[in-house]
């Protein structure tokens, strides 16, 4: 056999199956968000009911937890079980959710029928889904208290992970 | 070499074989992807709460604006070339422009407005890109290692190239001639033996003997 053609072969082989076998566990779908470890987008988004509205930059000092959900997203209600607990449990963190592609009624009668411990905030423009990158949802961000993105969690949370995330915020 | 780079499969083959090439790959992409922009010139625009009807987070990302300012009758264009750049997050490798999906459209009402306040084209991709990160350019730009995009398909079609008109026109080593056809190799006749009668009459019309 031609030592040349050889040479080259194993040259073009050797680094593809590298390439695979170290990729071999790694989801395609999932894009590590560029925001991670950058200032959290200071968004302002409107209360449910209409009226107050928060800007994001005003909850820094103590870590925040923003969640996107929707009612018509079924890991949303899965999460929020936990979610809810998570936020009574942990007084020192501002927990807050963006309603995604859904309307305010939606979203308050979701609220009223399973109850809150945290204020849920519209995103009517979509300014807020846009700054954060969001895909889709669940998808929730974990703040620390200087105002930096820690953490992107994508799927619903569990009590748990919940736990784990909220201790890299509060570092 | 331009069109061979339109569709997507060539990209990924380019891609696949750019980071085949180059081992430290990776390492380097990361390091462009986490480039950040940053947060400044808040103050110049008296801060998140100027009510001057500007976003803070967009002054907090982009700062002033630098575009030039459009007449009102030139937002729409411009704002639909802007939308044909970037990528759909929900979709399949659509731009906003042309997907129907709740997220586009709100992406593209964007759009219109940062190009309202005088943004520029690369000030309003910058802004998504801090969330999206260089995915949300449809187009990949032409700095880093995608270069290597534009570039490795064309170095690998010519280096074939090379190698064929190389081989083809290689001349036989000194002294060595084409040798006879070897023994019972099969001629005209023998592949289609109606053909021997023509092949007869053509060569005597012509005047040359078998």
């Amino acid at each position: 056999m031609n030592k040349g053609v050889f040479a080259i072969g194993l040259a073009v082989t050797v680094p593809l199956i590298g390439l695979l076998l170290v990729n071999i566990d790694r989801d395609p779908t999932s894009i590590s968000s560029p925001l991670i470890n950058k200032p959290a987008p200071d968004v302002r988004l409107m209360e449910l009911s209409g009226g107050a509205s928060v800007q994001l930059s005003s909850l820094r000092g103590r870590p925040a937890v923003v969640n996107f959900w929707a009612t018509w997203c079924i890991p949303c209600i899965q999460e929020h079980a936990s979610l809810t607990a998570g936020a009574r449990a942990n007084p020192d963190v501002s927990f807050l959710g963006v309603v995604y592609e859904d309307t305010a009624e939606n979203a308050r009668g979701f609220l009223a029928q399973r109850g809150s411990a945290y204020p849920s905030y519209a995103d009517d423009d979509g300014k807020g889904a846009i700054a954060f990158g969001v895909y889709g949802v669940p998808e929730t961000f974990f703040i620390d208290a200087k105002g930096t993105i820690v953490e992107k969690y994508v799927g619903p949370l569990d009590g748990d992970t919940l736990r784990q995330k909220l201790a890299m915020a509060r570092r | 070499m331009k069109p061979l780079l339109r569709s997507r499969t060539s990209r990924r083959l380019a891609l696949i074989a750019g980071l085949v090439a180059f081992p430290a790959a990776p390492f380097l992409w990361a390091q462009e992807a986490g480039q950040g922009l940053s947060a400044e010139a808040k103050s110049i625009l008296g801060g998140p709460e100027s009510g001057s009807g500007f976003d803070a987070d967009v002054i907090a990302v982009l700062g002033p604006p630098e575009g030039k300012k459009v007449p009102e009758s030139a937002v729409n264009e411009l704002a639909k070339d802007i939308d044909a750049k970037l990528r759909c997050p929900v979709c399949q490798g659509v731009s906003i422009a042309d997907s129907p999906s709740g997220m586009a459209t709100k992406m593209r009402e964007q759009v219109r407005g940062l190009v309202t306040k005088g943004y520029s084209e690369e000030q309003i991709i910058s802004y998504f890109e801090r969330s999206y990160g260089e995915f949300v350019r449809l187009e990949p730009p032409l700095r880093g290692l995608n270069v290597m995009l534009w570039i490795l398909p064309a170095v690998v079609l010519l280096g074939g190239a090379w190698f064929v008109f190389r081989k083809a026109n290689q001349p036989l080593a000194a002294g060595a001639t084409p040798g006879p056809a070897p023994e019972g190799a099969p001629t005209p006749k023998d592949v289609d033996p109606e053909l021997a009668k023509y092949l007869e009459r053509i060569r005597r019309d012509s005047g040359t003997s078998s």
